[in-house]
């Protein structure tokens, strides 16, 4: 081989600098395509919307995303080469552990559940996922040689996702499904056509077809022949967008029992908004309906029977007094005219004829007042008593100031009662405090007192007392302790403040002892006595 | 005018269907100073016939005072005062309820009808025969009534 001249090396040599600034071109071309990349992966890595952790077979942490640091509350740098068990829930650590080892041994994706322990101590659900990557080594994009990965090790990666949400609505799905699954009412669902999608127990129940059953047919077997065309405008309107909620209707049973049903519907759409079938909340309201049907009959018949009171009542005060007033107007006359022929025996007579029927007309309308507590009672309101109270000492204003009754008064509340039935109820009470006196004045007080649900009054006398023999009597219709000539009046006084009492839902009572004083009690309600 | 200052009698109408009743009004306005002339309807019917100078009543007069119960047959008293108290020529008549009622939904109802007083009867005859002298002296002293 010739010689090569030092002009033809130089030039070779120069046609080699060529060549390799060429290849250093390339090189370095290659280099920075490879650099891009790699941050793109890095970043990819970094900020992937799951945590990426990389685990040594001891469960060390080796590598990790940014995300997965976020999501264990801590920066990489103080995770890494820490053991993921300290992140690990006490309870769930054995899963951990088990995970940790299978993720290893299969190439099928290993998934796990965990409740994880953030940094700062608040915990999470997460979602593990790994899998074992086909390469037999691997190289961290830096180029070190990832810790822990050496020679013929497999590299598993894991991803951790926060699944509290997820796991917080499924929760919330299975509580829901629990409480539709055990609801008395019957939860329905289904399409337009009325193909039954969805039937609970409580639909089990109401209407007797099982589950499977429900599944084979279509709504429109529970729909009476009377209920069709309202079901069909239903569904119209549903479909065209309208909102129903809740109406009274008729469904029929598997046995054919026409049952009144309370409705509640909601259109079901899916995601994209498109309607798509009929959730139905039906309520058997049968027994309901009839309890009000009874109650409505029940109240009817009182109102019937108290209007029929209210006749006979009127017949009392009317037609009963007529003929009476004929046999005291007449007695009288006679005695007016014949005086002069009659002796002291027929005038005697005539006297207790009069008297008599002066008697019975006064019961009469005794009897009348009593009947009226209950026929023309009125709706009860807010009445202060102590208004009350200075009312019926307003009407009692002549005999306090005969008898020089001293009355005091603690303060006194409102209640829910009839104005006028309570004056008379203070009337009566004080009225008869004063009318059963001893010699000296009459001392009454009244009080009252919060006793919870009820007000609980007293009305206090120094008075000649009651034998408690008889505290139930008085307050019985026309029964007297004392004769009419001791005591006026017919005995009606304690029955009409019964009578009042107890159409305020109370009660009254007396505690005595005779030439002791007597004092009456009486309860109201709070809320007001029970009013039809 | 007081219609008692003249010589001419006062005319009553008592709308009333008890015996008694009338006899008891009849002493009553015996002790009275006033010369009265009393005519009766039995019921209703009667009354409004004798009102309109119907039938038998063709000769009636126009009373001064009707004294009017409410219970009557037939046709009963709030019935007779609706009656008297739309009709043009008659409204201006008094008319003095006497009534054994002292419901409250009659005496409401004969004043809405607009009859001129509501008076219960006593039971006590010495009561009765006062408060029928004083409607009568009422009526017919004090009052001053509208020309016939």
């Amino acid at each position: 081989m010739k010689e090569k001249t030092p002009k033809e090396l130089v030039h070779e040599l120069r046609v080699h600098q060529i060549e390799l600034q060429m290849q250093n071109e390339e090189l370095k071309k290659a280099q920075l395509a490879l650099e891009v990349s790699r941050n793109k992966y890095l970043d990819l890595y970094d900020f992937a919307p799951v945590g990426f952790f990389t685990f040594t077979r001891g469960g060390r942490i080796a590598e990790v995303n940014l995300t997965g640091a976020a999501l264990l509350g801590a920066e990489r740098q103080e995770l890494l080469n820490r053991g993921f068990g300290h992140f690990v829930a006490p309870e769930n650590l054995e899963q951990w552990e088990r995970h940790l080892v299978s993720m290893y041994k299969s190439e099928e994706k290993q998934s796990c559940d965990l409740a994880l322990k953030r940094e700062d101590g608040a915990t999470f659900h997460a979602r593990l996922d790994s899998i074992r990557l086909a390469l037999p080594t691997a190289r961290l994009p830096d180029g070190q040689e990832q810790a822990g990965v050496s020679g013929g090790t497999p590299v598993v990666r894991t991803t951790v996702s926060d699944i509290t949400d997820r796991k917080r609505m499924d929760e919330n799905i299975r509580l829901l499904a629990t409480v539709v699954r055990n609801s008395n009412d019957a939860v329905t669902v289904q399409d337009f056509e009325g193909r039954i999608i969805s039937w609970n127990r409580g639909a089990e129940l109401m209407y007797g077809y099982s589950e499977d059953e429900a599944f084979q047919m279509t709504i429109w077997r529970l729909m009476p022949a009377s209920k069709r065309t309202e079901q069909e405008q239903l569904v119209r309107r549903l479909r065209a967008g309208e909102t129903i909620h809740s109406f009274e209707t008729q469904r029929l049973t598997r046995e054919g029992r026409l049952l009144d049903v309370w409705l509640t519907v909601t259109k079901l759409v899916d995601d994209a908004g498109t309607p798509v079938g009929i959730a139905s909340t039906d309520r058997d309201i049968t027994e309901r309906k009839r309890a009000e049907e009874v109650l409505r009959k029940t109240i009817a018949d009182m109102d019937r029977s108290n209007k029929e009171l209210e006749q006979f009542a009127y017949v009392a005060s009317h037609d009963l007094q007529e003929p009476l007033r004929m046999v005291a107007s007449f007695t009288q006359l006679l005695a007016k005219r014949y005086k002069d022929k009659l002796d002291a025996d027929a005038n005697e007579f005539i006297g207790y004829a009069v008297d008599g029927a002066n008697r019975m007309q006064k019961m009469i309308n005794d009897l009348l007042s009593y009947s009226r507590v209950e026929t023309r009672g009125k709706p009860f309101e807010a009445v202060g008593c102590t208004a009350i109270l200075n009312q019926a000492l307003t009407n009692l204003r002549m005999v306090i100031e005969e008898t020089g009754a001293m009355i005091t008064q603690d303060p006194l509340p409102t209640v829910m009662g009839e104005e006028s039935q309570l004056v008379q109820l203070f009337q009566n009470l004080i009225d008869n405090a004063i009318k059963f006196r001893r010699e000296e004045p009459p001392r009454i007080h009244i009080s009252a007192e919060d006793r919870g649900n009820d007000w609980f009054f007293s009305v206090k006398d120094n008075g000649i007392g009651i034998d408690p023999q008889y505290n139930e009597r008085i307050f019985i219709i026309f029964q007297r302790l004392h004769r009419r000539e001791e005591y006026p009046g017919t005995g009606i006084g304690l029955t009409i403040c019964k009578k009042i009492v107890e159409r305020h839902g109370g009660r009254v009572w007396v505690d005595s002892q005779p030439g002791n004083g007597s004092t009456f009690y009486f309860t109201i309600p709070k809320t007001g006595g029970l009013r039809l | 005018m007081k219609v008692g200052e003249e010589s001419r009698p006062i005319e009553i109408l008592l709308v009333e269907d008890n015996a008694g009743d009338v006899r008891l009004v009849k002493e009553a306005l015996e002790e009275n100073k006033f010369l009265n002339n009393l005519h009766m309807a039995r019921d209703g019917v009667e009354a409004m016939k004798f009102l309109h100078k119907e039938g038998e009543y063709a000769n009636a007069v126009r009373p001064d005072l009707i004294l009017l119960d409410l219970n009557l047959p037939k046709k009963d008293g709030r019935e007779v005062l609706a009656e008297v108290k739309v009709d043009e020529d008659l409204k201006r008549i008094p008319v003095v309820i006497m009534t054994i009622s002292k419901a409250e939904e009659d005496i409401l109802k004969t004043y809405n009808l607009h009859a001129n007083c509501y008076i219960t009867k006593p039971i006590d005859l010495d009561q009765f025969i006062k408060v029928v002298k004083s409607v009568e002296s009422f009526w017919l002293a004090i009052v001053e009534l509208p020309p016939r």
